[in-house]
Formats: C-alpha cells, structure tokens, sequence
C-alpha cells in the first residue's frame, strides 16, 4: 500500500478508536449514574 | 612529555588522538551540554529533563579515554555493545550501562515515566467536553501524519524511521521514545534527544502560533462548563475497560497503555502509598534517569549520523503542523458550537498537542492575556488529555501496521 | 448569587469582607489553581453577604465561594 492511502488509514483508524475509548467513558458515565437516579426515586 | 600529558589527562588528550571531526563534535557537544543544562536551571527549558541530559552530555564528550586494547571511549556507557555475555561484562564497568540495557530497549523507563502521566491525568477534566476535547486532539494529531508523508515523500526515508520521527508530533515523550525503539532502533537516540528537546522548547515558541492563528478578540473567549463530579467508581469503571479495549486492538503498545491506566487506576482508587509513589518517586526517577541516560547516550560518534539534519527538520515540522491542526480544531469547535449558539475559545486547540500540562497552561495564559477572567483551563486540560490518548493510539496504530507500507 | 470555583486549587487571596460594596469584574480574591494564579470575578454589582472559604483552603471545581447581594 502506498503511503498516502496508509496515512488516511491510520489517521481513519486513529480517530475511530479515540472516538470508541471517549464513547467507553461517556457510556460508563451515564451506566453508573443511572441506576444511582432510580435508587434516588425509590 | 606531550604524550606524557595526554595520558595524564586522557580526556583532553583523546581529543588530539580522533579524528578532527569528532573532536570537534565532542567539544560542541560538551558546549551544547553546557546550554541544556543551563537553560533547564533558568527554567527556559524543562529542568526535570534538561539538566540531567546536559549533565550526562557533558560527562561522555569530557569524560572520553584510552581504553584496555587500544579503544576510545568512557566507563559511563556504551550504547553499541549487544552481544549478552559482553554486556554482563560491561555493565559491571559503565556506571549507567545496567539502567540501560535493562530499561530503555523494552521500552521499561518509558512505561515508568508514562505510568507518572497516568497518575496526574484527571480524567473528569475529558468529561466536562468529551466529544470536543477528542476531536480537537486528533486535530492536532495532524503533524504525526502529515510528518510520516513527507519523510518518506521529501526526505526518502523508509516507512518506519518516517513513523518514528513523526511520532514527535504526538508530543509524548514517552510515546516516541518506544516509537523509535521498535521501528527505528539505530536512530533511537538521536530521535529521542530531538524530541525532548523540542518539547521543551514549545513552551517559548507555540505563543507565537496561538497568536498568529487566533485574532485577540476570539482568544479572551471565555467557556462556562460544568466539570462533572464524577464518582470515582465511574473512573475506574472506564480506566479498567478502556485499558482492556486498547490492549485487545494494540497489543503491540499493550505496555504503554498497562502503565498509563495503571496509573490513573491508581489514583483513582485512592491507594495513597501507591499514588504517592507512581506520581512522585517513580516518575521523577524515572525522568532523572531517562535525562541522564539520553545525554550520555550523545557521544560524538553516535550523534555524527547525517540521519541527524533530517530528524531535526522533520522534528520541528511535526510540532508545528500539529500546533497548527490543533488551532484548526479549535476553530472547527468554535464553528459548531457557535451553530448551538455556545462559546467555545480556539486556543483551546493548542492544548491537544499533547505536553501536559503544559500546552494547556498555554492556552489559559493566551486566553488570560485578553481577559484576565478567562477560564478555560478545565476545557483545555480536557483538551490534554486526550491528546495523550490519541498519541498513544496513534503510536501504537503505527507501530502494529507499518509494515504494511511498501514505498 | 453564588461565585462558584470553576477549577480545583487553593484559596491564595480574599480581597473582600463581608459587607463591602462591589462591582462587576472586581476581583473577589485569588485561587492558585496548577500552579497558575486564576482571579474570581465578581459578576454583577452588589454586597458582599458571605465569605465561604478562608486563605489556605483547598477548593473543589463547583465549590461555592462567596455569596453576593
């Protein structure tokens, strides 16, 4: 593969698992806060 | 009696005995030493960093002498000496040889050192503006690839060195220190010495390219944002699967990210002895070692590599064009959040260049500069931190795929 | 209205007592916040009623600071 289409690839691949590692935290976030928010309605 | 003094003083003496070029390199390496060292003590450049390395550069180009069997070279340390038997030999000699063979070509000071960033990123900081804080740290990733094209493009370097060098853009010390040693282990000192380097030095030139790229009015924008409280549960929920996420994509980098989220978990989970050790003693041992072992890996025969020219200019390329992209970012942001009808202050773009904390404190003072109530500080820091995700991910993506390029 | 912290640090400075007249933009006092030194505006003219925090305090992102009339 040529090393342009190789940089668009991991700079593509780069931002794809940042997005994924960012979407664990915000996806932990409101997981743990949720059942916190059904405890309080209790 | 010439002779005479210059096998009593041998490092004066090997310098008559080299050959011109090197002895000259040796002196202005000494020279060289002389203004890291110094300038880490005015605190122009990092002192944590600056003053060991000048110091050890200083010892290996002074402390040159005639070795057993004709040789010329010192008892600090041997860079060249691979075969095993030959280095239990020689570690029992070279003072640092031990720290070196054992901690530097695994990649063990990096993770030591990176363990310390762990153990001081606030991860809440990334909470306060996720979303934006990653896509302005990608932004700023642009120098990393933008460098690896024109190494190979420009300068005609195989894929991997090209990758090595780029991953100066990344800003992280630690990342292009393994970086190098995996995919260009000849040229790892040299690399790495330049990136330490020009780290230290974006302190005094990325004000420049804050103020050039972001107009006075738009860098005193201040940001109103709420910094979660988030519970400590919900940290270490994330550090733990993160941690396990990346390993599975990367486990090339899997070390890297072990010792980063260990020491984030660390803190995190408020072990106090274990914080206190990873923040403080681990991690200023690690840096002291790493500095004093980087300069006195910069003897005049292993830095007279012509390799040196281009990893100097690409060096400085990658940082820049990363500040740039950064700023980019932070403009993007602005434009969207704009559309939302919020603020959002470009500055905060330089800050995912990774150096933490530094580019964020940067970012603050330029926004301080035009209004002194600014605080984007919490945004910025966000900012950081994920500039330190991307660049590990990014080393790491390359480190496990390069050599998939074929020129 | 509440002035709020809006990062983690350390009380270096009050520049005000309870009771005094201010206006906005005065600075109320001094957080040192990683290692920088972070001014509390005020926001809008009024009297200071309280004073929460004491020089020396470590504060929260959030924490409340002084209380204005």
């Amino acid at each position: 593969m040529n090393i342009y289409t190789y940089t668009i690839l991991t700079y593509a691949l780069t931002a794809v698992i940042s997005f994924a590692v960012v979407g664990i935290i915000v996806l932990v976030g409101k997981i743990t806060s949720k059942p916190a928010d059904l405890e309080k309605e209790e | 009696m010439l002779e005479f003094l210059s096998y009593l003083f041998p490092g004066i003496g090997t310098l008559f005995v080299m050959d011109p070029v090197t002895s000259i390199v040796r002196i202005l390496l000494i020279v060289f030493g002389f203004v890291l060292a110094y300038l880490g003590f005015k605190g122009t450049l990092e002192p944590l960093i600056m003053i060991p390395m000048g110091l050890g550069m200083i010892a290996v180009n002074a402390g040159t002498m005639f070795l057993a069997g004709g040789a010329i070279g010192n008892i600090i340390i041997d860079p060249l000496v691979s075969d095993p038997s030959a280095i239990v030999d020689v570690m029992q000699v070279n003072f640092l040889q031990p720290i070196y063979n054992l901690t530097f070509s695994n990649g063990l000071i990096a993770c030591l050192v990176f363990m310390g960033i762990g153990a001081r990123s606030e991860i809440s900081f990334l909470l306060a503006k996720p979303w934006s804080s990653i896509a302005v740290a990608l932004f700023a990733e642009l120098g990393t690839f933008v460098t690896l094209i024109l190494g190979v493009k420009l300068f005609g370097l195989d894929a991997p060195i090209a990758a090595a060098i780029a991953t100066i853009g990344g800003a992280d010390g630690p990342m292009v220190l393994v970086g190098s040693l995996m995919m260009a282990p000849e040229l790892f000192v040299p690399i790495s010495i330049i990136a330490y380097l020009y780290l230290s030095l974006t302190y005094g030139g990325y004000p420049f390219i804050i103020k050039a790229l972001v107009p006075k009015k738009y860098r005193g924008i201040d940001m109103y944002v709420e910094v979660p409280e988030v519970s400590q549960k919900t940290k270490f929920t994330f550090i733990i699967i993160a941690c396990a996420f990346l390993c599975l994509l990367l486990p090339v980098a899997a070390p890297l990210f072990v010792s980063f989220f260990l020491g984030m978990a660390v803190k995190e989970a408020n072990m106090g002895h274990y914080t206190e050790l990873l923040e403080k003693s681990l991690s200023y041992l690690a840096t002291l070692l790493l500095g004093l072992i980087l300069g006195a890996l910069c003897e005049a025969q292993t830095i007279l590599d012509p390799q040196v020219i281009r990893i100097l200019i690409l060096g400085i390329l990658a940082l820049a064009i990363s500040a740039v992209g950064g700023l980019a970012g932070g403009w993007v942001m602005y434009l969207i959040h704009k559309r939302k009808g919020e603020d959002f202050n470009p500055t905060v773009g330089i800050a995912g260049v990774s150096c933490v904390p530094t580019t964020a404190k940067l970012a603050q003072h330029a926004a301080q500069e035009e209004n002194p109530f600014a605080m984007i500080l919490p945004v910025a820091m966000g900012a950081n931190i994920s500039g330190v995700i991307t660049s590990a991910i990014a080393t790491g993506v390359f480190i496990t795929t390069i050599s998939m390029v074929v020129k | 209205m509440e002035v709020k912290a809006r990062m983690p640090g350390q009380v270096m400075a009050i520049n005000v007592a309870v009771g005094d007249a201010v206006n906005a933009k005065d600075v109320l006092g001094t957080i040192e916040a990683m290692k920088m030194e972070q001014p509390i505006p005020c926001p809008k003219a009024g009297t200071v009623k309280e004073i929460k925090i004491a020089v020396g305090d470590k504060v929260k992102s959030g924490q409340v600071l002084f209380v204005i009339e």
